[in-house]
C-alpha cells in the first residue's frame, strides 16, 4: 500500500439538499492554480469515474463513460476559447444579439492513449483537424523519446487542444508542449484536456507554463513508486483499445 | 406555497346506458363514441365486472342455464370502486373479460360511457352518474337480436331457453323497473337519431365546460407573480459561457442549415441530458482500480427511464440516448388545442417500470407550461415520485417555469436558456424540417 495521503471525501449532490441526504464520495483535490480548472465536483462526474475506475467494468462500457468525460472536457475546454458578438435574426422574426466562434482550432493527440479521445472532440467540434505526437519511454534511459509528429501545416495560427487521458509525471505532455511551441504556437494558445492527473506533476506543469490553460476531470491522490497514478483507473490506453 | 392543478379528467362525466339484453347499448355506446372521434371519451362495459364463474357456474352456462341477467352475477363493489377512482382521474387496468387475457387500460377520459344491462341499478353508481339512458326496445326485437348473437356457438334452441327461463323474467324483475331512474328514455335504440343527437349534444357542452374550467385553471396558476422574483433553485439554467451562447446563437439564427442546426442541437441536447443526470438519485459504491486500491465513488441508485412529449420532445433523443443508450422510453402525444389553446393528452405509451425509475421528462420549449403540467400530473398518477422527476427543456419562459415550480416544488427542471416573451413551438420544426 501506499503512503500517498488520501483525496478529500466529502458528501456530493446539489445545493437544494440537505448535506445528510448527499451520498458521500471522494472528490477531486483542490489545486488552487490559475490556469488549472478542475470540472465541478458533481455526483454524475464522480458516478462516470466510478464506472471507469473500476476494474471490472468491461471495455465496451469503459470506451462508453469514459467517452461522456472527455465530451464534458471538450465543452469545458471550448468555453477557454474566443468569441465575437454577433447578432442574427430567428426563425420567428426576432433579433437575436449573440456571439460566434472566432479563431480556428485543432486537437493534437499525444499517442496512443490521446487518440481515444479524438471521438469525444469529434462528437462537439465535426470536421476538426487533428494532430498526432507520437512519445515513448526510453527503455535505457526512462525519459520520454519523442517518435513522431504529423501536425497541420498552420498550426502555429490555431488554437491546440493538446488530448492526453492520464497525467502521471507528464514527461510526455511536456515534450509535446514543447513541440507544438516550436513549431511556432503561443503558449496561450494552447488547452491541454485530461481526465485524471497527479497533484505533484499537474502543479508542476502549470507552473512551468504559466500561459497554458489546462482542464481535467480529477485530480487524484498521487503517484506510486512506479510512477502510477493512485486510485487512478489503470492503463488507459490498454483498457480502451486492447484488454 | 404549493397549488393545486387539476387536469381536465380530474371530475370525469359519467354516463350510463341501460336496457334488455339485445336493446342495442353497445350500439348506441358506440355510435356515440365513433361520432365524437375523440381519444378522452371511452366505453366501460359492464361485462367485465362478471363475477368469476365457478366451476358448478361454468357448467351451467355450458347447459343455458346460468342466469347471466340477474343483477347477483355482476360484481357491484368492485365496480362502484373503479368508477370512483375513474371520476378522481385514476389510472385503472381490467382484464376485459374474464376468460381473455388481454388487459385494457382506461386513463385521462373526460367522458366515461358506462354501458350495461345493470347500469343504473346500483344506488352507489347512480350518484356517480352524470347522465342516466335507458334504451327501451321492443322485446321481440331483443330476443331477435339475441338468437343471432349466440348463433356462433349456441343453438336457436338455447338461446330460446335461456330468453324464457332468464332473460324475459329477469328484465321484467330488475331491468324495467331501473327506467324510473333513467334522464332519458330512447325508444328504438340506435334507429332513434333524434334521441342520438340530444345525447351527443349533451357530451359536447360537457366536454366544453371542462374545457373552460381546464383553461381557467391554468390561467389562474399564471397569475401573481412579482416579475423580479427569483427563479426557485429546483430551476437550473446552464451556466451562461460563451461556447454556450455560441451555440444559442447558431440555433437562432434562421440562416443556419438544418444540417447545422440538427448537429448543434443534438451538441447542447446532450449537455442539457448530462446536467439533467446529476439531478437524478446516486448512492455510495466502492470499486477498486487496477491498482488494487479502494476508491469511493458513487452510482445511480435507480434505473433511468425517459418520457419524450411529442412531437417536440423527440429533438432531445440523441442527446439522450448519448447519455442513457438504454433508458427505457415512454411516449405522451400533448397537443394544443388550436382554437383555444389547451393542451390535450392524445396518446401516452408509457414503461411499466416507470413507477420505480428515475424520470427525465423531455421538452425543448416551455412557454405556457400547460403541457408540461399536464405531462408531470399524468407521471404521478402512474406512480411516479415527483422528486424522481427531472424536466429537460432548452428554451423555457419565466411564467411558463413559475407555473411548474408553483404546481410542483419537488420537480427539477434544467433549462438551456430563459425566453423572454412567448414563442410559438419552433425547434421541432428547425430539427425536423416539416
Amino acid at each position: 500500500m501506499s503512503t500517498v495521503p488520501e483525496s478529500p471525501a466529502e458528501p456530493i449532490g446539489p445545493k437544494y439538499k440537505e448535506e445528510e441526504e448527499k451520498p458521500q464520495a471522494t472528490v477531486s483535490k483542490p489545486i488552487k492554480h490559475s490556469n488549472i480548472h478542475i470540472l465541478p465536483q458533481t455526483p454524475q462526474l464522480i458516478a462516470l469515474l466510478t464506472m471507469i475506475r473500476d476494474k471490472s467494468t468491461l471495455r465496451g462500457d469503459f470506451i462508453f463513460y469514459s467517452n461522456r468525460i472527455i465530451r464534458l472536457l471538450v465543452e469545458e475546454g471550448l468555453n477557454h476559447l474566443p468569441v465575437i458578438s454577433s447578432s442574427v435574426t430567428t426563425p420567428i422574426g426576432h433579433t437575436y444579439s449573440g456571439v460566434k466562434f472566432e479563431g480556428k482550432i485543432c486537437g493534437v493527440s499525444i499517442m496512443r492513449a490521446g487518440e481515444s479521445m479524438e471521438q469525444g472532440l469529434r462528437d462537439c467540434c465535426r470536421s476538426v483537424r487533428i494532430g498526432k505526437i507520437l512519445i515513448q519511454r526510453d527503455e535505457e534511459t526512462s525519459k520520454p523519446r519523442l517518435f513522431y509528429d504529423k501536425l497541420p501545416e498552420d498550426i502555429a495560427q490555431r488554437y491546440c487542444l493538446l488530448l492526453d487521458p492520464m497525467f502521471a509525471t507528464g514527461g510526455s505532455a511536456t515534450m509535446a508542449v514543447e513541440v507544438l511551441i516550436s513549431k511556432g504556437v503561443p503558449e496561450e494558445r494552447i488547452l491541454f484536456l485530461n481526465l485524471i492527473a497527479s497533484p505533484e506533476g499537474i502543479r508542476s506543469f502549470a507552473e512551468r507554463f504559466p500561459k497554458l490553460r489546462i482542464v481535467t476531470a480529477f485530480v487524484d491522490q498521487g503517484l506510486d513508486e512506479k510512477n502510477y497514478i493512485i486510485p487512478g483507473l489503470g492503463d488507459f490506453g490498454d483498457r480502451f483499445y486492447c484488454i | 406555497m404549493v397549488v393545486h392543478y387539476n387536469p381536465p379528467w380530474a371530475n370525469t362525466h359519467i354516463i350510463g346506458i341501460a336496457g334488455s339484453s339485445g336493446s342495442g347499448k353497445t350500439s348506441l355506446a358506440l355510435r356515440i363514441v365513433s361520432a365524437l372521434n375523440l381519444p378522452w371519451v371511452v366505453i366501460l362495459s359492464m361485462d367485465s365486472f362478471y363475477r368469476p364463474l365457478s366451476p358448478e357456474d361454468s357448467a351451467q352456462a355450458f347447459r343455458n342455464e346460468y342466469d347471466f341477467d340477474s343483477p347477483s352475477s355482476i360484481d357491484f363493489d368492485t365496480l362502484v370502486e373503479r368508477l370512483r377512482d375513474l371520476k378522481q382521474g385514476c389510472v385503472y387496468s381490467f382484464e376485459k373479460h374474464q376468460r381473455v387475457e388481454q388487459t385494457t387500460t382506461i386513463y385521462s377520459c373526460h367522458v366515461l360511457i358506462l354501458e350495461g344491462i345493470f347500469a343504473l341499478y346500483d344506488p352507489r353508481v347512480l350518484e356517480l352518474l352524470d347522465m342516466k339512458i335507458f334504451v327501451d326496445t321492443d322485446a321481440d326485437v331483443c330476443l331477435a337480436r339475441r338468437r343471432g348473437f349466440y348463433a356462433d356457438f349456441a343453438s336457436i334452441h338455447g338461446a330460446i331457453k335461456q330468453w324464457t327461463a332468464f332473460v324475459k323474467p329477469n328484465f321484467e324483475l330488475y331491468v324495467e323497473p331501473q327506467r324510473k331512474n333513467a334522464d332519458i328514455m330512447v325508444p328504438r335504440g340506435i334507429e332513434n337519431s333524434i334521441a342520438i343527437d340530444m345525447i351527443m349534444k349533451h357530451i359536447q357542452r360537457a366536454l366544453l365546460s371542462k374545457s373552460d374550467e381546464h383553461i381557467k385553471t391554468l390561467r389562474a396558476l399564471g397569475q401573481g407573480h412579482d416579475a423580479d422574483e427569483p427563479l426557485p433553485t429546483s430551476v437550473k439554467v446552464l451556466k451562461d459561457t460563451p461556447q454556450l451562447r455560441a451555440m444559442h446563437t447558431i440555433l437562432h439564427d434562421e440562416e443556419t442549415t438544418r444540417e447545422d442546426f440538427v448537429f448543434y442541437f443534438d451538441r447542447l441536447a446532450t449537455l442539457l441530458v448530462e446536467r439533467g443526470s446529476d439531478h437524478l438519485a446516486f448512492k455510495p459504491k466502492e470499486v477498486v482500480t487496477p491498482q488494487g486500491i479502494t476508491y469511493a465513488g458513487l452510482e445511480l441508485s435507480k434505473d433511468v427511464s425517459a418520457v419524450v412529449i411529442l412531437r417536440s420532445g423527440g429533438t432531445l433523443e440523441v442527446g439522450l440516448r448519448r447519455v442513457v443508450p438504454d433508458a427505457r422510453i415512454g411516449r405522451l402525444l400533448i397537443q394544443s388545442n388550436a382554437r383555444t389553446g389547451e393542451p390535450e393528452l392524445h396518446y401516452q405509451n408509457l414503461p411499466s417500470s416507470l413507477a420505480k425509475d428515475s424520470v427525465l421528462v423531455l421538452d425543448p420549449q416551455v412557454a405556457t407550461g400547460a403541457g408540461a403540467l399536464m405531462a408531470v400530473t399524468v407521471l404521478k398518477d402512474h406512480g411516479v415520485e415527483e422528486e424522481r422527476i427531472v424536466f429537460v427543456t432548452y428554451l423555457a419562459g419565466l411564467g411558463g417555469l413559475r407555473r411548474l415550480t408553483k404546481v410542483f416544488p419537488k420537480l427539477k427542471i434544467i433549462v438551456g436558456k430563459i425566453q423572454e416573451g412567448f414563442e410559438r413551438r419552433w425547434i421541432d420544426e428547425r430539427y425536423f424540417g416539416s
